[in-house]
């Protein structure tokens, strides 16, 4: 599987986060840091031809879960105005405790859900053992 | 800190100190080799790896430190915290089942093994060694400085006596266990501490009214204090963010636990475990800064000369005895924890890694020499902790972000992208250590060399990453072994 496409995006993406931090622009770094953890995952995951188009999805749809989040933290946080809460906390804090926080789980579960399948295939697992095993 | 004349606080300390003691006694039956000694013999089950993980990451930096944090900047710090139900996931994602499956596979027991078996050569894993090397010596000082300092308060002796009896426990179950006395202890702490977290988190909305009544003290006094960034602004939060969000799958005393795991199969649920279980202990960081700061704001206690004073000013007036030494003790064990990963690191540095760098094979008479070379560096780092403190401060702080730096290219990308090079990997670390130091050097004499906020370590992390994979593609492709060109595809 070529890895190289996803890895020169993690590059590009760290780069651009760099000029965005030197600048000033927080939320550019935040976003180009989601993008990030978005590239590292998938080139920790992909492998051969087992990797689905659902982990792909899903991979991609909880990158844009986070950026949207983190929008909302800027949009929500009004220092000027009066404090609105959600679960106790000011609006914006919310979308990290409540939003970025929990919407992490999701890699957990994906991790989990696909482990079996695409990960790490027990005959896949078997077979390199038997080739390589010290034992 | 304020000393603790509670007796119940008292034996739960000591209680714990003996605990450690009699895990060490056990585990050195189970420690007669190296593999024993750095990878608990692969030998541990999920719940072990679970607890191991999160005790060894959470050191005493999350429970004196991460309270101070909230206490003086209000939530920029949480940006730390509560990105790990992503960024352990993301760990496990990067190296879980390449780093496993290598022991299987090829003589590996550390980090830099598993770096000079990627990439041949010496030079790789003699870097990924003198990276590791001081990075541990920064860790461990800071650790053995917070046990002086947490059993000076607790028993009210002196520091010279406190470290005495801090680092002889922690000494002897170290040296005579390895990581075995570790990850069981780390279960022990684990759980002790996931429990109390709970309990505290509980106490700090008690004593606060409510997280609605919390918020809306703290809003009148700053609303940025406990808007979304804190007081230390968005790009603050937002590199911390992606520091400790990505950086997570770059700490070694995490990712090598994963070496550790008896099944391989049973890697599959245990990320999403890592995660949930470390925001659990999360609430406790977060829950007594903004207690305290609360309780500041209205009055209700004098201020607090230093934040670092927030968790044990807390747990002493504002807890129940039982409680308080149970954190407490949970406190010592997060410190001792992370202090015995790092000083199992660094053996393995001085006495496997760096040899076979050099010359080709370890020491003879390994596992002798892995139990004195803990002891040396125990020793070097409570003289390194009591005559250079500055020092100690300075390395305290790169430390995570020369972890992250040094290690997510090289390992993290490394293990899974067959275009990486020998080369790439020397030199994005070299670029991660340098980097760190002088920015962070800089920092410290005033004449900071990046905008207010952005994180030091954000920065090298980020560079290191492009480097590497510039000069890997800027340099010839070696063929890779059969077994690791297999390892690389699965």
């Amino acid at each position: 599987m070529n890895k190289t496409p996803a890895v020169l995006g993690a590059a590009a993406a760290s780069l651009a986060a760099v000029a965005a931090g030197l600048a000033g622009h927080a939320l550019a770094v935040g976003m180009l840091a989601v993008a990030l953890i978005v590239l590292l995952c998938m080139i920790g995951l992909r492998t051969s031809r087992r990797t689905s188009k659902w982990t792909i999805l899903t991979l991609i749809a909880y990158g844009a879960a986070f950026c949207s989040l983190l929008a909302l933290s800027f949009r929500l946080h009004d220092p000027a105005g009066p404090l609105t809460t959600i679960g106790g906390f000011p609006a914006g804090t919310a979308m990290l405790i409540y939003g970025i926080a929990p919407l992490g789980i999701t890699l957990g579960v994906l991790y989990g859900l696909t482990f079996d399948s695409e990960i790490l295939p027990l005959e896949k697992q078997r077979e390199f053992l038997k080739r390589f095993s010290r034992k | 800190m304020p000393s603790a004349d509670s007796q119940l606080i008292i034996v739960c300390v000591v209680v714990y100190l003996a605990i450690c003691s009699g895990v060490g006694v056990w585990a050195m039956r189970r420690t007669s080799s190296t593999a024993d000694f750095f990878l608990a013999g692969k030998s541990i089950g999920p719940i072990v790896l679970v607890m191991a993980t999160i005790s060894s990451v959470m050191s005493g930096f999350g429970f004196v430190g991460g309270p101070g944090l909230v206490y003086e900047s209000g939530s920029s710090s949480l940006w730390m915290v509560f990105v790990a139900t992503f960024s352990l996931p993301v760990a496990f994602m990067l190296t879980g089942k390449r780093l496993r499956l290598l022991v299987e596979v090829r003589d590996v027991l550390t980090l830099p093994g598993a770096v000079g078996a990627r990439y041949g050569g010496r030079a790789p894993a003699l870097a990924m060694s003198i990276a590791l090397i001081l990075g541990v010596l920064g860790y461990l000082g800071t650790q053995v400085l917070a046990i002086g300092t947490v059993l000076t308060a607790v028993l009210g002796i002196n520091l010279i006596s406190a470290l005495a009896i801090g680092l002889g426990v922690l000494a002897f179950y170290s040296i005579a266990g390895g990581i075995v006395a570790g990850v069981y202890t780390d279960l022990f702490q684990g759980i002790l501490m996931l429990g109390a977290a709970i309990a505290v988190l509980l106490r700090c909305l008690d004593v606060g009214g409510g997280m609605a009544a919390i918020s809306e003290t703290l809003w009148t006094m700053d609303p940025e204090y406990i808007g979304p960034w804190g007081t230390r602004g968005d790009l603050a939060a937002l590199s911390w963010m992606l520091l400790f969000g990505i950086g997570a799958a770059g700490q070694p005393h995490a990712i090598t636990k994963l070496m550790m795991l008896k099944d391989i199969r049973q890697l599959k649920w245990s990320a999403l475990a890592t995660g949930a279980s470390y925001v659990v202990l999360a609430m406790l960081w977060m829950g007594i800064g903004l207690a305290m700061r609360t309780l500041v704001t209205r009055g209700d206690h004098p201020a607090l000369e230093n934040p670092d004073l927030a968790a044990p000013q807390f747990l002493l007036h504002y807890t129940p005895e039982l409680l308080a030494g149970i954190v407490f003790a949970g406190l010592l064990a997060a410190i001792m924890s992370t202090a015995d990963s790092f000083l199992n690191l660094g053996a393995a540095a001085v006495v496997r890694d760096i040899p076979i760098a050099i010359r080709g094979k370890p020491l003879g008479h390994e596992l002798f020499w892995c139990r004195i070379a803990t002891g040396a560096l125990l020793l070097l780092s409570a003289v390194f902790a009591l005559y250079m403190e500055n020092l100690i401060a300075l390395l305290g702080t790169f430390g995570w972000g020369t972890f992250a730096a040094a290690i997510v290219p090289s390992v993290c990308i490394g293990m899974n992208w067959k275009r990486a090079t020998g080369q790439a990997c020397v030199v994005s670390i070299v670029v991660s250590v340098v980097l760190n130091f002088v920015l962070e050097v800089s920092a410290r004499h005033g004449n900071p060399l990046l905008p207010p906020g952005l994180a030091v370590g954000a920065v090298a992390l980020l560079v290191s990453t492009s480097v590497f994979v510039l000069v890997s593609l800027a340099t010839p492709r070696r063929e890779l072994a059969p077994d690791m060109d297999a390892l690389l595809d699965l």
